[in-house]
């Protein structure tokens, strides 16, 4: 019975233990900061008034069905989980998404994928991936068109609340972004000369890596307040970056350098923001290890040889289901017991 | 050296032991009166052995062991045994403090077993908080060769500062108690393992250690980290050996003591000073002179905490044992047993109850922190719904309780306290099932006795039969063929069944002598009444193949 609690003392000698979960949700909405603002910052305000609207949407979502279910719909809001799916979604869709968009995507990921499971801890995928891959599928002109950088919008987000695309947008190839390019620059041309035609528009592809990097600095600091384990960035990084060095060096001219599928697309968000959701993913340390690795490794194949040109939700809702069997055969072995693994019948304690 | 070796996991949580460790080792007032429990160590119950009304000295046995695994119980103070009830004996004291001691024993020449015989009426326990007799522990050398003794001197909860307090005062007295034991266990090696925030009683060890010890001592000293102090996380810092989780430190040749034990060991063998008080730390913000006491048993635990200043209305709750193992106390009327090793009077501010639980999130810092390796949030999941085979094999059984997950827990959830009933429920189960087989085991030596019972009566039958010579009688029983290879076949299984029921029960004896063996021995009955039917059809057939053979 244990009458120490770490939330509960002041003086403990070295701060090791994790906030409460509320201010562990907090301190992730906190650290998208980085990686929001410097969105905005290239791609327009359509990248803040996507998080606010995916946010608004989150939390009264999250209340009508806490409502329903007759569940206490103060305290549940107070752990800020609703919230933090609504940014992460409103971060990775195009800047001035339609409402509509945002609201179905919004609604897959909470009322489907999270309270239809039973809520916060019992929802076995991603939900702001689930929201994502649905638009995806479903809407997969809206989803693939980013507007140039350096154009504020403000016509872009008159469109956004009238739930129509911004018309700029539709002229040209010029909103795809680097990834989208590279997958369909077609077989017959080398990388070279498809990098020798500059295919992005002037700054894409420097404003996609100061974007990354605002992501990699807002993962640093979950990193060191100990909001997530290293765990799974580092083996999805690793897995990513080892699976693209093997293809690049294969074949450089067709396959992308490794530098390019890290800094480019949602590989660093992804591994920060969205794989290391405690939820959904493994919990064991080996578990989560192999968890990370697989999505680092679905990213590649998926980007080299599916049809997608990002691969982030899908690799993470991927491993998502390989979550119950990674948590039966990842369990360590107690000190002092001689057998480990709870999913062959061994022998009894 | 001192993390050469390491344990998973582990917590920091703050010490807060400078409010005790202050001041010195001293003795509280003599109590007015005690209430001694009669189950103050693990096992059965001491029973009685004193009416109301009896003049008693500090060290009179008012209470004797019953069974294997139990202690006697003396008087801690000298006065007249006041009430004598089914849970505990009163004594008003007379304030003389006149004591009944045992002759001494000089302990380097004395046969083993009196000093076995010593501990035992004692009623000396593991004074570090689980109370096992210390003489059946001394025992454990009858079936494991014991290499090592380790002295547990961690004392890794916070707040406690009992076994410091007592290496700063006693250090060579507890050294000399550790060469006994070692003696008594044929140990080659004595370890001490204390944790770096006690820089004081490790000074203390270092100058005791410069005498002589017959059995030669180590002092390792290990970083302080939350739960170093559990005897298998000890074992595995001091000696890199892992206590298999269904054993004991003994099967890989360690014996833990605390060092509280191993003074009381000393005082009773050196004086004849049978175990009548321990040191109990009292500390907490609620009372103005906390420090540590040596507390005569049965002491009231609200006067103790008012001779040390308790400031009532600041006082939250009373916890006895440390902060993240110990249990809150219900009433301040209740006495000091051997197993108080710590009292703390809370205020509030000072140990705040948890915040209201939110669910799981699966964050894993829990699994992060067990000293155990476990994954204590799939125990927590299976523990809610009550799923008892995953929860077995998941190791509910290895958790130390420790309450190191539920300290870090980002939802506050009271882990410990789930797998608690968890634990009991399916112990509980097992009891359930283990009458269940019994009843059956009942059932089938009845029917083994039935069996017999009509074996013989059909032998004396026959044999009466035979004597009337009626020859005609045979002649209708001939006509079903004796199937005597049958019977020769069911003779020889039983007679095996027999066997192997005596050989069990033997295996069982000797490796635990603690278990009831009835259950066992009903089976082996069952196998010789079983037995004896078989012999006796078997006689029968053959007597009536002959008589055919011969008519």
């Amino acid at each position: 019975m244990s009458m120490m609690h770490a939330s509960g003392v002041k003086d403990a000698m070295t701060a090791t233990a994790v906030p409460p979960t509320a201010s562990l949700m907090r301190w992730v909405i906190a650290a998208t900061m980085p990686g929001i603002a410097t969105m905005s910052y290239f791609f327009g305000l359509g990248v803040i008034s996507n998080v606010l609207l995916a946010a608004a949407f989150g939390i009264a979502l999250e209340a009508a069905v806490l409502w329903l279910r007759k569940r206490p719909i103060r305290t549940a809001l107070n752990d800020s989980s609703a919230l933090l799916t609504g940014v992460l979604l409103g971060a990775s869709l195009p800047p001035a998404s339609p409402w509509w968009l945002i609201g179905v995507g919004m609604i897959a990921a909470i009322v489907v994928a999270k309270q239809l499971y039973g809520g916060l801890g019992h929802n076995p995928f991603n939900p702001a991936m689930v929201g994502y891959a649905l638009l995806l599928v479903s809407f997969p002109t809206y989803m693939t068109l980013w507007a140039p950088p350096q154009e504020l919008l403000p016509n872009g987000l008159w469109a956004q609340i009238a739930g129509t695309l911004p018309t700029t947008q539709l002229d040209s190839l010029s909103g795809a972004t680097p990834l989208d390019a590279f997958k369909h620059k077609g077989d017959a041309v080398l990388a070279s000369e498809f990098w020798a035609t500059s295919p992005l528009p002037d700054g894409a592809l420097t404003a996609w890596r100061w974007v990354a990097l605002a992501w990699l600095a807002g993962g640093a600091v979950l990193l060191a307040k100990r909001i997530i384990s290293w765990h799974i960035p580092i083996a999805m990084l690793g897995s990513l970056l080892l699976l693209a060095t093997l293809f690049y060096l294969s074949d450089p001219s067709h396959f992308a350098s490794p530098l390019f599928h890290l800094l480019t697309g949602a590989t660093l968000f992804g591994a920060f923001f969205i794989a290391t959701d405690p939820v959904s993913a493994a919990t064991s340390q080996r578990g989560k290890l192999i968890y990370g690795a697989g999505i680092g490794a679905l990213i590649i194949i998926i980007r080299t040889f599916g049809g997608y040109p990002d691969a982030v939700a899908f690799a993470v809702l991927l491993m998502n289901l390989c979550v119950p069997l990674l948590d039966l055969y990842s369990v360590p072995r107690p000190t002092g017991q001689q057998k480990a693994l709870p999913g062959k019948p061994g022998e009894q304690p | 050296m001192s993390n050469a070796f390491d344990f998973p996991g582990g917590i920091y949580p703050p010490e807060r032991k400078q409010r005790s460790n202050q001041s010195a080792l001293i003795e509280a007032p003599l109590p007015r009166w005690v209430t001694l429990p009669l189950q103050q160590h693990s096992g059965q119950a001491a029973t009685p052995c004193v009416v109301v009304g009896d003049a008693v000295k500090v060290g009179s046995v008012i209470a004797k062991r019953e069974g294997m695994i139990s202690s006697n119980l003396h008087a801690s103070i000298s006065g007249t045994v006041s009430e004598v009830s089914a849970t505990q004996i009163c004594i008003d004291g007379d304030g003389q403090d006149e004591w009944l001691r045992l002759p001494p024993l000089a302990w380097r020449h004395v046969e083993p077993d009196a000093l076995l015989e010593r501990l035992n009426e004692s009623g000396i326990v593991g004074l570090g908080g689980a109370g096992f007799p210390t003489h059946i522990k001394a025992r454990v050398v009858e079936r494991h060769a014991i290499n090592t003794l380790v002295i547990n001197a961690a004392e890794c909860e916070p707040y406690i500062t009992a076994d410091d307090l007592t290496l700063r005062h006693h250090a060579n007295e507890v050294l000399e108690g550790a060469q006994i034991i070692a003696k008594l266990c044929g140990a080659q090696h004595i370890v001490i393992g204390i944790e770096d925030n006690k820089p004081e009683a490790i000074g203390a060890l270092k100058q005791a250690l410069t005498n002589s010890q017959p059995i030669p001592v180590a002092l390792t000293v290990i970083a302080t980290r939350y739960p170093s102090g559990g005897e298998r996380q000890l074992i595995k810092k001091l000696l890199d050996l892992n206590v298999p989780s269904d054993g004991l430190p003994a099967d890989v040749g360690v014996l833990c003591h605390n060092p509280g034990t191993l003074l009381a060991v000393l005082h009773a063998v050196r004086n004849g000073q049978p175990l009548v008080s321990r040191v109990v730390t009292l500390t907490g913000e609620a009372i103005t002179q906390p420090g540590n006491r040596w507390v005569r048993l049965g002491t009231s635990v609200r006067e103790l905490l008012e001779q040390a200043g308790l400031n009532t209305p600041e006082l939250h709750q009373v916890i006895q044992g440390g902060p993240m193992m110990g249990t809150p106390l219900l009433t301040l009327d209740t006495p000091v047993t051997k197993l108080t090793n710590c009292l703390i009077a809370a205020t509030l501010e000072e140990l705040p109850p948890p915040p209201a639980e939110s669910p799981c999130i699966r964050c894993g810092e829990c699994e992060s922190v067990c000293p155990v390796a476990l994954l204590p949030q799939q125990l927590h999941w299976y523990a809610r719904a009550q799923d008892d085979t995953k929860l077995e094999r998941y190791h509910l059984f290895n958790c130390i309780e420790c309450g190191a997950c539920s300290y870090v827990c980002p939802s506050h959830i009271s882990l410990v306290v789930d797998y608690r009933e968890a634990k009991s429920r399916i112990r509980l189960q097992r009891i359930e099932a283990v009458k269940a087989e019994h009843a059956k085991h009942r059932f089938e030596f009845r029917q083994a006795r039935l069996a017999r019972e009509e074996a013989e009566k059909q032998a004396r039958k026959q044999a009466r039969q035979a004597q009337q010579r009626r020859p005609t009688n045979t002649a209708a029983a001939s006509g079903e063929k004796v199937d005597l290879r049958g019977l020769r076949i069911a003779h020889a299984a039983a007679k095996a069944s027999v066997k192997k029921a005596e050989k069990t029960l033997a295996r069982v004896a000797q490796e635990d002598p603690k278990q009831s063996l009835d259950d066992l021995e009903m089976q082996l009955a069952t196998a010789q009444e079983n037995l004896k039917a078989a012999e006796l059809q078997l006689a029968q057939a053959r007597e009536q193949q002959s008589s055919e053979e011969s008519s």
